[in-house]
This record gives C-alpha cells, sequence and structure tokens, in this order.
C-alpha cells in the first residue's frame, strides 16, 4: 500500500510556546483516519500545516510523494471557516451577498479537480438551497455546506477539522453518512473530532495527539486487541480517564 | 486554464465589482446632488473635484482591505497555486482595478462638467490642458505608482505585524495589534524616510528650482524612487510571503 501522507520530525513554534515537535506520522492510501487530542493538542495545527496554512518551523511533510507547498495543495481538500475565508471588504455591510452558488462557483473557478455534479448530489442529500446568503446560514447549514464543497474535490487526502462542532445529532448524523457515501475510496481522509464515539465506527486507523507530540498510531482493530478497548474507551485512558474532552 | 488564471480570473472580477460601485455611488451622488440643486433652485456652483477625490480615496483603501485580505484568508491561501503567482496575481488585479478606478472618475468628472458645468472645474480642466502631453503622462504614471506603493507598503506592514506578532511571547489581541501595527508602521518609516532623502540628494533634488525643465527633473526622480520602493518592497512581500506568512482567517 503506497503512503499518502509522510511527516518526518515536525516542529512549529508560536508566540514562543512548542505547539508540535518531532511529529513523525506515515499513513497509507484509502483509510479513514480520526484525529484525536484534548482541546489546544495541536489537532487543527497539524492539519494547518500539512495543507500550508501554518508556516512550519522545521521537518518535512510529503503528500503523495510530493513536497512543495503548491503541489500539496493539489492533493489535499480541506475543510476551514467559510464564513471568515469569504468575508470581503464588504463585509457587514447590506453589500455582502456571498450566496451559496457563489461559493460553489469559485470553486469550480479555482480548483480544476472540483466536481460539480458531486457536489450536486451531496447538496441534494445535505438539503442545502444554492441561492441562500452565506452569512445566513446556521452552525450546522455551514457545515453541511463545508463538508460537500471538501469532498466534491477529487484529491488523494481529506482533511476534516472538527466537522460535527456545535451541530445537532440528526446533522451530524447526515454529515456522517455522506462521509462514508462520498469518500474515494483511494484516498484518505483524516477527521479530528471531540465526538469520538460517533465517528468510532467509521475509523480504520486513530491518531492521538498528548504532549505536542503523536502520542500514538494504530489501526482500531490493534486498540482492540492490544487494549481490549473500544476508541473512545483507549482515548480517555490515554488522557487520564477523563481530562479529554469528551 | 491554468491555476494562475483562474485565481486571476476570480480577483479581477471582485476587484472590478469593487470599483463599479464606488463609481455607481459616485455616479448616484452627483445625480442625487443635481436633483437637490434644482429642486432647492440652489444656484451657487459646486465643484466636482472633492467627490473624485473622496472616490479615488475610498477606492485605495478598500483595495488596501482586500489585497490584505487575499495573503490572510485561507479561501485563497489554499489555491493551488505558489505564493509569488498569488502574489502577483493580487497585485496584478489591483493594478488594474486603480486603472479602472482612475479612468472612471475621469469619465464621471469629464462627463459630469459637461452635463452640469461649473466655473471651478472648467478652470482645472483649461490648467491641466496644457500641450505638454508627456509631462502629463509622467505624472499619472507617478499618481498610480505612489498608490501602488501604498498596497505594497500595506502588505509589507501586516506581513511584518503579523510576523513579529508570532514571535513575540504574547498571543494577538486587538490593544496588542494596534500598537505594534503603529510601532511597525514608524520602524518601517524611519528607513524608508531616511534612504528617500538620500536618494534624492544623491540625484541632485538640491538643484531644482521652480523652472518647468527643473520640475520635470523633479518627477522623473520621483518616478524612479517610486519604481525602486516597488521592486524592493516586492522582494521583501515574496520573502515574507514564502517564509512566515500564515493564513489567519
Amino acid at each position: 500500500m503506497s503512503k499518502v501522507l509522510e511527516i518526518k520530525d515536525l516542529r512549529y513554534k508560536k508566540n514562543h510556546k512548542v505547539i508540535l515537535d518531532k511529529v513523525n506520522l506515515s499513513l497509507d492510501n484509502g483509510k479513514i483516519v480520526g484525529l484525536l487530542g484534548a482541546n489546544g493538542a495541536g489537532k487543527t495545527t497539524l492539519m494547518r500545516l500539512i495543507v500550508g496554512l501554518n508556516s512550519k518551523t522545521s521537518g518535512q511533510i510529503t503528500v503523495a510523494g510530493v513536497e512543495s507547498k503548491e503541489a500539496i495543495k493539489s492533493c489535499v481538500s480541506t475543510t476551514y471557516s467559510l464564513k471568515s475565508a469569504f468575508k470581503d471588504v464588504f463585509a457587514n455591510s447590506w453589500l455582502e451577498r456571498t450566496r451559496i452558488k457563489d461559493i460553489v462557483k469559485f470553486y469550480q473557478t479555482v480548483y480544476p479537480d472540483f466536481s460539480l455534479d458531486k457536489y450536486q448530489e451531496m447538496a441534494d442529500f445535505l438539503a442545502l438551497d444554492s441561492r441562500q446568503n452565506l452569512k445566513n446560514l446556521s452552525t450546522g447549514e455551514t457545515e453541511k455546506l463545508t463538508i460537500a464543497l471538501t469532498l466534491a474535490r477529487q484529491v488523494q487526502l481529506y482533511l476534516l477539522d472538527e466537522p460535527l462542532n456545535g451541530i445537532d445529532i440528526m446533522t451530524r448524523k447526515k454529515i456522517i453518512k455522506s462521509i462514508i457515501q462520498w469518500k474515494n475510496e483511494e484516498a484518505t481522509m483524516i477527521i479530528s473530532s471531540h465526538y469520538v464515539k460517533e465517528i468510532a465506527a467509521l475509523l480504520d486507523d486513530v491518531i492521538i495527539i498528548k504532549d505536542q507530540t503523536i502520542y500514538e498510531v494504530d489501526s482500531v482493530e490493534e486498540i482492540q486487541n492490544k487494549y481490549h478497548l473500544g476508541v473512545e474507551a483507549y482515548y480517555e485512558q490515554v488522557y487520564g480517564g477523563g481530562s479529554a474532552d469528551e | 486554464m491554468s491555476n494562475i488564471n483562474r485565481i486571476n480570473k476570480d480577483l479581477f472580477r471582485q476587484r472590478g465589482k469593487l470599483v463599479s460601485i464606488i463609481l455607481g455611488f459616485h455616479i448616484l451622488a452627483i445625480v442625487l446632488m443635481m436633483l437637490y440643486k434644482k429642486v432647492f433652485k440652489v444656484t451657487d456652483p459646486t465643484s466636482l473635484t472633492g467627490g473624485v477625490l473622496i472616490a479615488i480615496i475610498t477606492g485605495i483603501v478598500l483595495l488596501v482591505i482586500s489585497v490584505i485580505y487575499v495573503f490572510d484568508s485561507s479561501k485563497y491561501r489554499l489555491i493551488p497555486i505558489s505564493s509569488n503567482g498569488l502574489y502577483f496575481s493580487n497585485i496584478l488585479s489591483a493594478f488594474f482595478a486603480i486603472i479602472y478606478l482612475l479612468v472612471g472618475e475621469a469619465i464621471i468628472y469629464f462627463g459630469a462638467n459637461a452635463i452640469f458645468p461649473n466655473p471651478y472645474d472648467q478652470m482645472m480642466i483649461r490648467d491641466f490642458n496644457v500641450n505638454q502631453y508627456w509631462f502629463q503622462i509622467k505624472l499619472v504614471i507617478a499618481f498610480i505608482l505612489g498608490i501602488m506603493l501604498i498596497l505594497v507598503g500595506s502588505v509589507v506592514i501586516r506581513l511584518l505585524v503579523s510576523l513579529i506578532g508570532d514571535l513575540l511571547p504574547i498571543k494577538k489581541q486587538t490593544f496588542a495589534t494596534v500598537i505594534l501595527t503603529l510601532i511597525v508602521i514608524w520602524a518601517v518609516m524611519v528607513p524608508f524616510n531616511v534612504i528617500t532623502a538620500n536618494t534624492l540628494i544623491l540625484l541632485g533634488v538640491q538643484e531644482v528650482t521652480t523652472s518647468f525643465s527643473s520640475i520635470v527633473r523633479m518627477l522623473n526622480m520621483s518616478l524612479f524612487i517610486l519604481v525602486a520602493w516597488n521592486v524592493v518592497l516586492t522582494f521583501l512581500n515574496l520573502y515574507l510571503l514564502n517564509r512566515w506568512s500564515e493564513a489567519t482567517r
């Protein structure tokens, strides 16, 4: 099985504080991987470093055999805050009129790998109305849109950062269903979430971040065999039985 | 279509929309003002120069914000394009937006003057219509280069504030960022002023008199300095963007 992601001795420092250190990671193609860790453990930072939104202090990141930031961006599709990133100079005024269809058009324009058909299928499934204005979307609707846009790109690595945060149980179930339904067979997906129980059934492998580094990378099966625990129970055990978020 | 063309298309469309809105508002303001004068029978002549100035300043401020937004936004930083490509697309689209703004404002100004003539603006137009076409072209180029310098300089300030903020052992807070921005602006302005002043002296600014040839010489020196600073700050921006800059939104 070929490697989709390889990280060697990654270090990231900000405001005189080490956020991540000695991070080494190697992931195979075609997996769904859970990225778990307490608040502030560095999950989002790791994802941002992989895709080049943050500048690493030292180390090496390779995605699908490529190392340059530009090439990596062609191989990775990631979630990010649409409401914040799509703000323009008219933000918070009546002139701010970014509709879902404008965002879809932007994705079509800038990402040659964006599949409009795939997006449309997901948008129908998730009941997204393309005429809606971005600033009027609820948290759940924004999250659904983010997932649909991210998964509509045909890439080798997907990074979903807290896709279930702040949304109701029904929407969470719908998002999880769409992840299973529309993930490419060959692609790898890294999902960070505090809703460990809800995503556990999806996962092939688990990465746990603790003390600024990768504490463990294991398959769900191996965790069960080695520790006789489910993913959630093991994660809680790693964090001392309750200091983790969920 | 290459990735660079794709982002160019988006940025050109966005900046075009921004300038069109400013021009639209300006036309609306002129029409409303003239209607007001007609309805209330105001006979005092009103100069249109102030409106043009306000529209241009508003355009420059909004373009600066828009250019900085691009480097801060994950929306643009995630596009599979090099930092250099993103930088030049951003600056180039801002450059064409400035041209559009200036041409648009010139058309509005001359058009409004033809429809609603007033003595102040007619005098201005007469004074500018001397036969020194080459001088006038250089003046316009210097004006555009000056605006570009404001844009490029603002990016330098933004990237430096962000870099220094990340190196300091404090988390970013609005008050701390404002203070840091003021310090950075001051720290950038000191070498900028010293280098510009010394370069002008080296180029012979002290020999400049009020004669037309001296003014032309002064304009040439200014053009040289504007080009030089634009190039130097562009290299600095590219370095900061490639090595240190992070998306914040």
